[in-house]
């Protein structure tokens, strides 16, 4: 065999055993940071049963945190990604129905799920945005909880959820694609502000909003990303009105209309006239990213 | 090389020749029409079926990827069909190289085919017709690996498991929902079976290469040998297609998960997708390929002249299509940016440098693959023409005839060269 061919082989295998110890230690380390085990104080979370208290918390799980857009229409969870390289990414059938948690979930463990996410033992979940909900008042995530645990039973048993290779370097590069591990468990909840026409309320409501348009909603460079509900968008050409017709029909005033498939303005449009005027009144205050505006 | 070596000891009889003939040319022509009716829904498949998003961050078009995944699945088939027309043109007479050339029809249709028309209609007739085609060419792949190169099963016993494989194949392609068909046996079975079949198909040909070829033989099929076991992979692809070939298309995330993942990890699921479908496919062509070698290499079948002709052809459109559409593209920017429109300079102008180009691409092509395939004739050729250089010069009869005798012995390599000089013509 030539030498040089010799030599290449040689470094080829040194490359090849060093991309299986690097995959090797990289497993090690996610798998280690999936397996631990978050203790939470016990809080106690009164969960509401009045009529009134379930009506608010189905408002709030459809139009204001959307979470039917991962757990599926009727909440009965879905394979929402199956790639034998990135894995399976599952979002849980949240109904009483075979394959859900809500027969087996108390109270607890629906708080840990939504504000820390965690999962009943107290292992990380990664799928769930739960940095986002992190500062939900203590009465609605009572109201959504009681929502939840009002569903109709689905029967849907769905698969585990499996990281594959490009999962965990996801995970190694961004760590918030383990809210646990970013989310501040220590921190005491305020209460929700006062329902009305106001910037606070305005921005309390747009916490779901900020996973596509990110935390200064400025928008992110990726395809599909939110567009930029800054000053430095095209929000300011916007009146109110227009805004409010926008979100329910899905028409801008100028240009394409929005696409279902990246906005749902179908379930966004289902806030009340108060929610949307609060909402733009706390748009109306957001500087650009750079600071102009 | 003579070119009996690889006759079989009988041939059938020329009823059955002539329907195994016409059997080549339907399928073939059933490919033909399939693959041209089936490419458009290909192409509308892979854009419906593949994230926007993703492409968009890759900075591609759909249509581009739609384009690009289309035309490697044609390759895959031209490749295949003109290899298979070429023998059966050529060679249609001879039972062994008639069913080359279906199995290289064949093998090289069915997994596009299934592409095109795997979400048809289950009754409709293409995808009846793919289901035939399929299994001729699971059949005639794994077959071959028992019977190649002389049509008689070695050892003996590979007979039996040819004939099983037909069956399992057939049940498993045409009657799937039966309790009995492979398809119901469960991974790990099926993955056991596959695997003893690809075994005692590799093992045969080692077997008859070691023991039963002679040396011409195997000169003359050791490449058409790689080909065939590679093609074991076939059953495989089409029954276990989650172990070997990556998925062609992928259900679209919704938005919002997508956004709070990133899009990292998603364009980096469809470039991983992307380079295992082209790996996939370029190891499609390496059955056709090593047959080609076998052809040129070692005038297998005695068919290498035309294969050559048709590589150099090849091989010299795709080159000029190449440097036509860089030339446009790159004159057309030069162009642009100088006079601020220049298309049409930059066509005419590629266009001309084309039609120059043609004849000394042509030689360097043709020169390239007999350096490569024709070492011999190609060393002849430069022996030959450093003779006649050497014969311009040369006035002494006795180093004339040394460095004749040496070209001589260097083009035709005899056991022994002599030279008869005619005398001079006696006087008187």
């Amino acid at each position: 065999m030539p030498k040089s061919l010799r030599y290449l082989l040689i470094l080829l295998s040194c490359a090849v055993g060093l991309a299986v110890l690097a995959v090797l230690m990289m497993n090690q380390r996610v798998d280690a940071r999936l397996a631990r085990v978050y203790r939470m104080p016990s809080e106690t979370l009164t969960i509401p049963s009045d009529p009134a208290a379930i009506e608010r918390g189905e408002h709030l799980v459809n139009a204001v945190y959307l979470c039917e857009l991962c757990h599926g229409e009727d909440l009965g969870g879905q394979l929402q990604f199956d790639d034998p390289l990135s894995g399976q990414i599952v979002a849980s059938n949240l109904t009483a129905g075979r394959g859900g948690v809500g027969d087996e979930f108390t109270a607890a463990d629906w708080e840990r799920a939504i504000r820390h996410g965690l999962g009943s033992d107290g292992r990380p979940l990664i799928e769930m945005p739960s940095n986002t909900f992190a500062d939900i008042a203590d009465r609605d995530l009572g109201a959504v909880i009681a929502y939840l645990r009002s569903l109709p039973p689905v029967d849907r048993e769905l698969p585990e959820r499996k990281l594959g290779l490009l999962y965990r370097i996801s995970v190694l590069l961004d760590p918030s694609l383990i809210p646990a591990e970013v989310i501040d468990h220590s921190a005491v909840h305020p209460p929700a502000p006062a329902s009305g026409i106001t910037v606070e309320y305005g921005r309390y409501l747009t916490r779901a909003c900020t996973i596509c348009h990110k935390d200064n909603l400025a928008g992110g460079p990726s395809a599909g990303a939110g567009l930029d509900l800054t000053r430095a968008g095209d929000l300011p050409n916007w009146t109110e009105a227009e805004f409010r017709h926008a979100l329910r029909t899905g028409e801008r005033p100028r240009g394409a209309d929005l696409d279902p498939k990246l906005m749902p303005y179908q379930l966004v449009g289902k806030m009340t006239d108060a929610e949307l005027a609060a909402i733009w009144l706390y748009l109306q205050t957001l500087q650009s990213s750079s600071g102009e505006g | 090389m003579q070119n009996a070596a690889l006759n079989p000891p009988s041939s059938p009889a020329r009823p059955a020749l002539n329907l195994g003939r016409l059997l080549w040319l339907l399928i073939t022509l059933t490919i033909v029409a399939l693959v041209v009716s089936g490419t458009p829904q290909l192409f509308q498949r892979l854009v419906q079926g593949v994230d926007e998003r993703s492409i968009q961050d890759l900075g591609w078009t759909v249509n581009g990827y739609a384009g690009y995944l289309s035309s490697l699945n044609l390759l895959v088939v031209l490749t295949h069909l003109v290899i298979g027309v070429i023998v059966f043109w050529r060679r249609s007479r001879d039972p062994m190289a008639l069913a080359v050339a279906l199995a290289l029809v064949t093998n090289g249709a069915w997994l596009p085919l299934t592409l095109m028309y795997g979400q048809a209609d289950p009754a409709g007739l293409p995808l009846a017709l793919v289901h035939v085609i399929t299994y001729v060419g699971l059949v005639t792949g794994i077959g071959l690996l028992f019977v190649f190169p002389d049509g008689r099963f070695v050892p003996t016993w590979t007979r039996a498991l040819a004939g099983g494989w037909a069956g399992l194949s057939f049940l498993a392609i045409f009657f799937p929902g039966t309790p009995v068909s492979f398809t119901r046996w469960g991974v790990p079975l099926q993955l056991l079976v596959l695997l003893a079949l690809a075994g005692a198909g590799v093992f045969a040909q080692l077997f008859r290469y070691l023991r039963v070829s002679s040396p011409l033989q195997r000169q003359q099929t050791k490449w058409a040998i790689l080909g065939l076991t590679l093609a074991v992979s076939g059953p495989f692809g089409y029954f276990l297609p989650f172990v070997i070939v990556p998925a062609l298309t992928s259900p679209e995330v919704p938005n919002i998960l997508y956004q709070r993942v990133g899009s990292t990890l998603f364009t980096f699921s469809l470039l991983a997708r992307l380079t295992g479908l082209t790996l996939f496919h370029l190891a499609l062509l390496i059955f056709p390929i090593s047959f080609v070698v076998a052809i040129l290499r070692y005038r297998l079948w005695d068919i290498d002249a035309l294969i050559n002709r048709t590589l150099v052809y090849a091989a010299l459109t795709g080159s000029l299509a190449l440097i036509y559409l860089a030339g446009v593209a790159a004159l057309g920017g030069i162009f642009r940016g100088l006079t601020g429109q220049g298309d049409q300079l930059a066509i005419v102008v590629t266009t001309l440098a084309i039609a120059a180009l043609f004849n000394p691409l042509r030689g360097r092509i043709q020169n390239g693959i007999d350096r490569r395939f024709y070492r011999r004739r190609y060393d002849a050729a430069r022996a030959l023409e450093s003779f006649s250089g050497t014969a311009r010069d040369q006035v002494e009869l006795e180093d004339l005839s040394q460095v004749l005798l040496r070209v001589v012995d260097e083009c035709m390599q005899p056991v022994q060269t002599s030279i008869w000089l005619r005398g001079p013509p006696r006087a008187g």
